[in-house]
């Protein structure tokens, strides 16, 4: 679970600073930032998470495996953030508010984490709060496949992975039951979003 | 015969009777109309006056039956009566159901403020006009865009064959509010509903589209109601006005009657606020005589280029600001007035230096800011401040009052964070907020609160040049006047030179001393503000002096409208 959180938080850093990048300075830079973004979405995320799952070595300890698997999804995981930050600087950066930053004698660097990224907070949150489910389907999924975490360590996709067949479930349909809690963990990180997201919103006060 | 009609038609075509209307908000039931009646008559202009959130436009949809969630209808009736025959309670219809969709667009129209949003932009303008004749009219496609046709040289489009086949967005904004109009009156309604048809437009359209209704009104023998905040534009076309606050009607009457002698405070209060404007300020500071120049302006151009294709060709060039040259003295008021598309708000950025101008100079007291590098900009940039338009894109809503004040104060180290509090307050007090205020965010004030905060943060420097770009167009007028004065007081304490950027002739005469007339990205005129309203010399001056609505029902129709209209 921590390490899924760390894997979060580098796509967290990596999407809002090349995403906040290519958006205030747009150009040449804004151009070569979003080439980038569009050659890590062609890829095919699945087999990648399979190639280079398998591709670890198995003299690695599961915690070190696990830790690796999550960087690569967070590697991959990034872009979806980095389109929106670099459409809403685009859309802040002539923005009355944002030019008075500039006239007050703001540096670049005060006015994209003091000015512009303070109205980001709430979707940021959200974002987050729903890239931590994702990062437990996707090592769920993985883990299922049985490319991800091996027994003995033990993980809700380890442990769906007994149910992978028909006949076990109607023999012991309690092997399911995992899968409930991975429904009601992703559910509750969303919910933890929503509240999150109002709570951060100064209108809502 | 349609005379002697009329006299003895005195029945109104549509009555409002005591209308009730609240929203069901969680909190319970927040009423916005407490109980407000009027009538319209055929062939009468009634306007309907207040300030933002006075529930002018509310009322509209009201009649319409189209109150948006979760507002409801509690009490009161809505009486139409079209033909004198019969009256229908509109509030009783069903508002999905089809005696109240034969009604709108049918019997009632209605025209949006903002001609950008309320047309399609996916039809063409001859699709939107048909398909409303269509389903009020028995006729089939083909009479119907003739009828459309008919509708647009109604509305006085030029080339109306041609202009059918056109989508909204190669309209200027002036051609879609004619087109929303043609729309309105395309199946001929007997009511007439405006919402601020006129706001969004510059004041030598607006003068068009108001002579267009008028003349419109006449052929049709339609009943108008006309809602506005501006008092100039009720003495231009008004016959009846309802004056409307906090959702009351507080005053209503003949237009004559009502602005020669207003009975409540709050429309002597609208009307002093729009007389005042009329004459320069009683309480102006001129500049001194031997006044130094602060700003010398020198053939300042700005082009901008649209480049197209791999090669990056340029394709086409908009000259902004087009070669401008003035002067400003220490202490003084520069205007500069023009339509929207002059480039007055651009070349006020230019000489803040927020774009980058193509050539000219900017000698600010002996620099030139053209050839300043980043440091010597930021040094001017203390002494040169600005005042932004909007007060509620200007301001981060992310910060509070007092982190947006101190803001320029923490980058220019010019205090620290035990003095901070202390001068903030100062800065509130100056501007006229309670310094207990410091801690709010910026949603929490209203719009003429918000301009103070702007014009504190402006301020928080002490810096001699302040750059105004429509600071109170945003405004209702009564706060236009306070924004106005507390900005003179500001000028006569601390020194400052203006200038001060607005399409509204009536402001600058009140702010300005001298006047810089734009069009098209070059001064056209500039010279003593008195000067200039009195006896233009450009013609374009004329057009425009000759569109400001004249705050007085008296003297409707007694200017001659001038157009200007340049070869080129």
């Amino acid at each position: 679970m921590s390490i899924g959180l760390v894997g979060v938080v580098i796509s967290l850093v990596l999407g809002v600073t090349l995403g906040g990048i290519s958006g205030y300075f747009g150009g040449r830079v804004d151009a070569v930032i979003q080439r980038l973004i569009e050659f890590v979405l062609s890829l095919p995320t699945i087999p990648i998470w399979l190639a280079l799952a398998a591709s670890l070595p198995p003299s690695w300890p599961i915690y070190k495996q696990y830790f690796v698997i999550t960087l690569i999804v967070s590697l991959v995981g990034w872009t979806e953030l980095g389109r929106v930050v670099r459409g809403r600087f685009l859309a802040m950066k002539n923005d009355d508010f944002v030019v008075a930053a500039r006239l007050d004698g703001a540096s670049e660097s005060r006015i994209i984490f003091r000015h512009m990224l303070p109205s980001l907070t709430s979707h940021i949150i959200a974002s987050l709060t729903l890239a931590i489910p994702l990062m437990i389907l996707a090592e769920t999924g993985l883990s299922f496949l049985g490319f991800g975490l091996t027994p003995p360590a033990i993980s809700w996709g380890v442990l769906l992975k007994e149910a992978q067949n028909i006949i076990s479930i109607s023999q012991a349909p309690w092997l399911f039951i995992p899968g409930g809690f991975v429904v009601l963990a992703v559910l509750s990180f969303n919910f933890l979003g929503d509240g999150m997201r109002d709570a951060a919103d100064p209108y809502g006060h | 015969m349609r005379q002697t009609l009329m006299d003895t038609d005195t029945s109104p075509i549509l009555q409002v009777q005591n209308l009730n209307l609240g929203f069901n908000m969680r909190q319970g039931m927040v009423n916005v109309l407490h109980g407000i009646s009027f009538d319209l008559h055929r062939g009468k202009t009634t306007c309907v006056v207040g300030e933002s959130g006075s529930g002018k436009s509310i009322t509209a949809r009201a009649i319409l039956n189209m109150v948006p969630r979760p507002g409801t209808i509690n009490s009161g009736q809505i009486l139409f009566n079209p033909d004198g025959s019969g009256q229908i309670n509109l509030t009783s219809l069903d508002p999905r159901g089809k005696p109240i969709r034969k009604i709108r667009g049918g019997r009632i129209g209605m025209i949006f403020q903002e001609p950008m949003s309320s047309l399609s932009p996916i039809h063409t303008i001859g699709n939107q006009i048909t398909e409303v004749i269509q389903l009020h009219r028995n006729v089939d496609k083909k009479t119907a865009r003739q009828m459309a046709i008919a509708a647009l040289a109604q509305v006085e489009i030029p080339k109306p064959e041609k202009a059918v086949d056109r989508y909204a967005f190669e309209y200027s904004g002036g051609m879609r509010q004619r087109a929303m109009i043609a729309m309105a009156l395309s199946c001929q309604p007997d009511v007439l509903i405006a919402d601020e048809p006129t706001t969004a437009l510059d004041v030598t359209t607006q003068a068009e589209i108001l002579d267009l209704m008028k003349s419109l009104q006449r052929e049709l023998d339609t009943a108008i109601m006309f809602i506005t905040h501006d008092m100039g534009v009720v003495a231009e076309i008004a016959d009846e006005v309802v004056v409307m606050e906090k959702g009351h009607v507080v005053e209503k009457g003949n237009i004559h009657q009502v602005y020669n002698a207003p009975q409540h405070v709050y429309t002597k209060k609208l009307l002093t606020a729009v007389k005042r404007l009329n004459q320069p300020a009683s309480t102006k500071v001129r500049p001194c005589t031997q006044a130094q120049n602060i700003l010398q302006i020198r053939d300042l151009s700005l082009r901008f280029e649209k480049k197209e294709g791999f090669f990056q060709r340029i394709t086409d060039v908009t000259k902004a600001v087009d070669g401008v040259s003035f002067d400003l003295k220490e202490g003084e008021s520069l205007g500069i007035v023009g339509e929207s598309g002059s480039g007055k708000t651009t070349l006020g950025r230019c000489i803040a230096r927020v774009y980058d101008p193509n050539s000219g100079v900017i000698n600010y007291k002996g620099q030139d800011l053209m050839q300043a590098n980043a440091s010597a900009l930021r040094e001017t940039r203390k002494r040169m401040r600005m005042i932004f338009q909007d007060p509620f894109a200007s301001l981060n809503p992310r910060m509070t009052v007092k982190q947006i004040i101190a803001e320029p104060l923490i980058i220019n180290k010019l205090a620290n964070l035990a003095e901070l509090e202390e001068i903030v307050s100062t800065i509130l007090s100056q501007v006229g907020l309670d310094p207990n205020m410091m801690e709010r965010y910026p949603h929490a004030f209203s719009g003429g609160q918000r301009q103070r905060i702007v014009i504190a943060r402006a301020i928080a420097l002490k810096p001699e040049l302040i750059i105004a770009d429509e600071p109170t167009s945003a405004l209702d007028v009564s706060i236009r006047t306070q924004v106005l004065d507390l900005l003179l007081q500001l000028q006569a304490e601390m020194g400052l030179s203006f200038i001060f950027i607005s399409h509204d002739m009536a402001v600058i005469r009140y702010f300005c001393d001298r006047v810089a007339v734009m069009y098209r990205g070059q001064i056209v005129e500039i010279g003593e503000t008195e000067q200039i309203i009195t006896s233009p010399q450009h013609p374009y001056t004329k057009a425009l002096l000759s569109s400001v609505p004249i705050p007085d029902p008296t003297l409707r129709g007694t200017r001659q409208r001038h157009r200007y209209e340049p070869d080129s």
